[in-house]
């Protein structure tokens, strides 16, 4: 076969198939990851024109823009959308675009549930806004503390959307999580040995592991929210042997890992882009992977430093103290990685390593007051101020966000094959870091004089207006230049330079395949020799893996019958295991997504005839998933 | 007028703010009457707002940022415990932070070479990992293990019994506060929204909650605690020095959160004393005809089905005890500065001031409403 013939009939079986099935049963991981970004995307602008009005609320004391309600509803959508509708899915797009690209596959290991994961959360996104329109928005925080949150003190179906809601949504991010494991560990090119594994690859592993330990705490917890709500069961109400501390320790077995999902992937992004823009591989890179899977399982140890002022004894909060302090080490390893990479390389200063330095400062200093949260006698200041507020967003909204809009500036040209402008994209960042500092810094001051979360006005003589005001005008800000990266990304849709494979000079597999990348990933599935194999020194030398001269070999796996042909390996050696035959384009993931909404309505209609019938189409449509197709094994 | 309240707090001759409390408390009476809420019509329009008073807190932003306040200016043995921890952690966070970005700068600055289609050199890898681990383990393993340990020994000196008891208990969305007799208090009696203590003196309060969780948070006395449904907190402190403090609520419950304030007088003991002994007392007496009848009206109507007055009617339990209403400032948990006409509106329909809050409007005619506004004023 010529390489032209290859490459067409690879073309041929992987393309999507046109029509409805090829758009709404594609089980292309680039088109999920494509729309995993735009949605998140998305939910970004929506929270963050809630964050705006709550900022034009506080802009002086008693502003009266909303009314109390609406200003409870909106910090709670926030809340909940940033955290779960943009932040997480955020790093699904990049990880479900680059994942099988970084580890050299051309799929995920399951790819129908890798679009049913994204069906699950378009469908949670639009369940937990359609509370809009029935006036049911929840009100109780994102963290909806019980016995607030209970039919008592909550009435109406607000509550009941929320915690309806992130179950629903749980199924989405749990799917996705085993999905990333099983790729990574399953799918690998040959020769990617565990210490050749990319860091970005090794951080959607260690989030991988949390989610699914983390997650089901936070299934139990709103179940047993709802059960309470809808069945009158009596977990959290302490007049019938209850206890309210019983819902703040399950939310946050689940909420402190949720901070390090969401920071982990930002961080390797960061690991991932200096070394490029340094021209230095990255520096102790097996200590920056020990760090992330450690920071994984520290960060089950924290939850109560969310706690420290409920009255729990002094030797628990000690405990959790020193805990607390401890997941410093493996992030200060990450950070002078960093360091010595930028030190023993030389830095380049295009647009995506300006959003790194950018992720650098702000988790630095997000760093540094998270150490002063976790000490016990400051929290008795901090906790629930804007203190912890400024705290938090330097870290989520701060690293989290500048970290993935590096991530964005890096691999868009891959995704799109357009550059990005570069002067544009300069100034979009100087915008938005000024935004964000101009935002939250003044806030560190407000919580340390006593200004509480979460409160919809302030009393004037406090002495807090003129930092607030900074605040708000901070917030427009950063409101612009986020505006204004969403706007370069869309003009270099149709105006952008043509990108080329690697215009950045990357290390890792993808910038060996053109861009955007072409349905079947590779021309063939390629061997791995060295850590970064694009910086090998024989790497596109004749005969070497990288020979762009040579496609037509045994790994190029083409397919008689046009069907998603893929090769496994495993162990730590990623030793072969042949190929496997693919799931190919379904309805039946978006059909189950669709039951399972059902499910979540008829709970929240608390009927149980319509829970039954719905539960009835979720067994039906997922024996239309798994029913063996004729001639696959 | 209340501009010029406003201008007057925030932008006048006082480019920093009266440490303490009661020192500015003059003011608060025509801010609270001017329409501390936001629903009030006298209150500036947010256009309004945007157009008269940004170019004087600009002005005056920096310097108000240099002025202590709340946790920063400690007047109780609690706060200044957690002051002296602010104080370390912050300069811990920015020498620290301070130099990492040195050495960031140096690394940034210093010429490097690449080593892109080389392979590793194994006696340079050594020296960066040697910087990575330096860095990266045993400096911050070293300042946190110092950090924690004086975070642990501070955590020790907080006391835990104090010489006077108060019961505090969390309401939807005001403090219910309970004196029981002990040193200074001849007997038990019930105030609301306004905790008084003496000065020097360890009190603890008992801390409970009737319905959802609340938290206990006056910046310049104490660490916050939390009210939590079912079980009993406590919270020691002193306060050092006479004063008003403001009180706040720091956790979300519900949606007048933000108008569940209340505040802590600290005075000498023997003024405690005098105080205490008043309180304990029933309420007074009317004196005048229209007293008298408002005094009628209080217990002719739904008034004490949910607020109780000592020596009229001392059952109810649901809403804040007005035996001595008059011998306090504020009404609504903080919401309004306590005066006839604020007092008159409250009580005519309190959801348009505070909506949410468990008083329901009151269909009362004018001479009604005139009589019990005077009586309840009455209650010194």
């Amino acid at each position: 076969m010529s390489a032209t013939t290859t490459l067409r009939r690879l073309e041929a079986s992987w393309e999507d198939p046109p029509g409805l099935l090829g758009f709404l049963g594609s089980v292309d991981h680039k088109r999920v990851g494509r729309r995993y970004l735009v949605t998140a995307a998305v939910f970004l602008f929506i929270g963050g024109l809630e964050a705006l009005l709550i900022r034009t609320q506080l802009i002086g004391p008693a502003a009266g823009v909303l009314t109390p309600e609406q200003y409870n509803q909106l910090f709670t959508m926030h809340g909940t959308t940033m955290m779960l509708l943009f932040a997480v899915p955020a790093e699904s797009a990049f990880a479900n675009y680059f994942l099988p690209l970084l580890v050299g596959a051309r799929d995920m290991a399951f790819p129908r549930l890798n679009m049913f994961s994204y069906w699950v959360f378009v469908c949670a996104g639009i369940f937990l806004y359609a509370s809009a329109l029935f006036g049911a928005v929840p009100d109780g925080g994102w963290f909806a503390y019980a016995p607030l949150t209970l039919e008592a003190f909550s009435p109406g179906r607000g509550l009941d959307i929320y915690a309806v809601g992130v179950v629903f949504l749980g199924l989405s991010t749990t799917a996705g999580a085993i999905n990333f494991l099983v790729t990574t560990f399953k799918m690998r090119a040959p020769g990617m040995t565990v210490s050749r594994i990319p860091v970005f690859a090794w951080s959607i592993v260690a989030i991988a592991f949390m989610i699914l330990l983390a997650f089901p705490s936070f299934t139990v917890g709103p179940l047993m929210l709802e059960f309470s709500r809808a069945l009158d069961m009596k977990f959290f109400d302490s007049s019938a042997g209850g206890d309210p501390l019983l819902w703040q320790h399950l939310f946050w077995f689940w909420g402190h890992p949720l901070v390090y999902i969401q920071l982990l992937p930002s961080t390797a992004i960061v690991s991932t882009i200096i070394p490029v823009f340094s021209r230095r591989r990255l520096v102790a890179y097996s200590w920056v992977v020990a760090g992330m899977l450690s920071t994984a399982f520290i960060s089950f140890g924290l939850w109560v430093h969310h706690m420290f002022v409920t009255g729990l004894p002094q030797v628990t909060t000690s405990f959790f103290s020193a805990v607390s302090l401890a997941v410093v080490i493996p992030s200060a390893i990450q950070f002078f990685s960093w360091i010595a990479t930028m030190g023993l390389g030389t830095p380049r200063w295009d647009s995506p390593m300006m959003w790194c330095m950018g992720e650098m400062f702000l988790f630095l200093l997000g760093g540094a007051t998270g150490v002063m949260v976790g000490l016990v006698p400051f929290d008795q200041l901090a906790h629930d101020t804007y203190f912890v507020v400024a705290h938090f967003h330097y870290l989520l909204a701060g690293a989290v966000v500048f970290g993935l809009t590096a991530g964005l500036h890096y691999w868009a040209p891959k995704i799109t094959g357009r550059l990005l402008d570069e002067r544009f994209a300069k100034v979009s960042f100087w915008v938005t870091f000024v935004g964000m500092n101009l935002t939250f810094g003044p806030q560190h001051l407000l919580g340390l004089w006593g200004m509480a979360r979460r409160t919809f006005t302030y009393e004037q003589g406090l002495g807090w207006d003129a930092l607030n005001l900074w605040s708000t005008i901070g917030s427009y800000v950063f409101g612009l230049g986020l505006l204004l990266v969403a706007a370069n990304v869309v003009w270099s849709l149709r105006a952008g330079e043509p990108a080329g494979p690697d215009p950045w000079g990357g290390g890792t597999l993808e910038w060996s395949t053109p861009s955007p990348t072409p349905p079947y990933n590779y021309a063939r599935i390629p061997v791995v020799t060295d850590r970064d194999p694009l910086w090998a020194a024989d790497w596109a030398t004749p005969g070497s893996p990288g020979d762009p001269e040579d496609p037509d070999d045994d790994l190029a796996l083409v397919s008689s019958d046009l069907h998603h042909e893929v090769y496994l390996t495993a162990g730590p050696e990623a030793g072969s295991e042949g190929t496997r035959v693919m799931a190919g384009p379904s309805f039946a993931p978006l059909f189950t997504a669709l039951a399972i909404a059902a499910v979540a309505v008829a709970m929240v209609a608390r009927s149980p005839v319509f829970v039954s019938m719905a539960l009835v189409g979720v067994v039906a449509t997922a024996v239309w998933w798994f029913w063996p197709a004729e001639g696959r094994p | 007028m209340r501009a010029v309240a406003g201008r007057r707090a925030t932008a006048g001759g006082r480019p920093c703010q009266s440490r303490r409390a009661d020192e500015r408390h003059p003011d608060t009476s025509a801010v609270h009457a001017v329409g501390a809420h936001p629903r009030r019509s006298e209150h500036p329009s947010s256009a309004h707002l945007l157009r008269a008073r940004p170019v004087a807190i600009l002005a005056t932003g920096l310097t108000l940022a240099a002025c202590s306040r709340g946790g920063l200016a400690p007047d109780g043995t609690d706060a200044s415990r957690i002051f002296d921890v602010t104080v370390v952690l912050t300069i811990a966070a920015v020498v620290v932070s301070l130099g990492v970005v040195v050495a960031w700068i140096w690394a940034v600055r210093r010429p490097g070479r690449s080593d892109i289609g080389a392979d590793v050199d194994a006696a340079e890898a050594t020296a960066e990992r040697r910087l990575v681990l330096g860095g990266g383990i045993v400096m911050p393993a070293v300042v946190m293990a110092v950090l924690l340990g004086f975070g642990l020994w501070t955590m020790d000196a907080a006391p835990q019994q104090g010489d006077l008891e108060i019961e505090v208990v969390g309401h939807q969305y005001w403090w219910e506060v309970v004196y029981r007799d002990g040193p200074g208090v001849p007997t038990t009696f019930r105030t609301a929204n306004q905790i008084r203590v003496p000065v020097d003196t360890d009190v603890t309060m008992v801390l409970r909650s009737d319905d959802v969780i609340h938290s206990f948070f006056v910046p310049q006395l104490a660490g916050k605690v939390d009210l939590v449904p079912g079980r009993e907190n406590t919270l020691t402190f002193a306060a050092t020095e006479e004063g008003t403090y403001e009180g706040f609520c720091a956790e979300f419950c519900g949606v007048q959160h933000a108008w569940m304030k209340f505040e802590v007088v600290a005075t000498t003991p023997q003024e405690f004393s005098d105080w205490a002994d008043r309180m304990a007392r029933p309420a007074a007496d009317p004196v005048t005809d229209l007293q008298a009848h408002g005094q009628e009206v209080f217990a002719g109507n739904s008034c004490v089905g949910c607020h109780a007055i000592s020596g009229v009617d001392d059952s109810a339990r649901i809403g804040p005890d007005l035996t001595h209403l008059a011998s306090r400032d504020e009404i609504g948990a903080g919401v309004l500065g306590l005066d006839e006409e604020n007092l008159a509106d409250w009580i005519r329909n309190a959801q348009a001031i505070k909506g949410g809050s468990r008083m329901p409007p009151q269909q009362l005619s004018d001479d009604d409403l005139d009589a019990l506004v005077a009586y309840l004023l009455a209650l010194e």
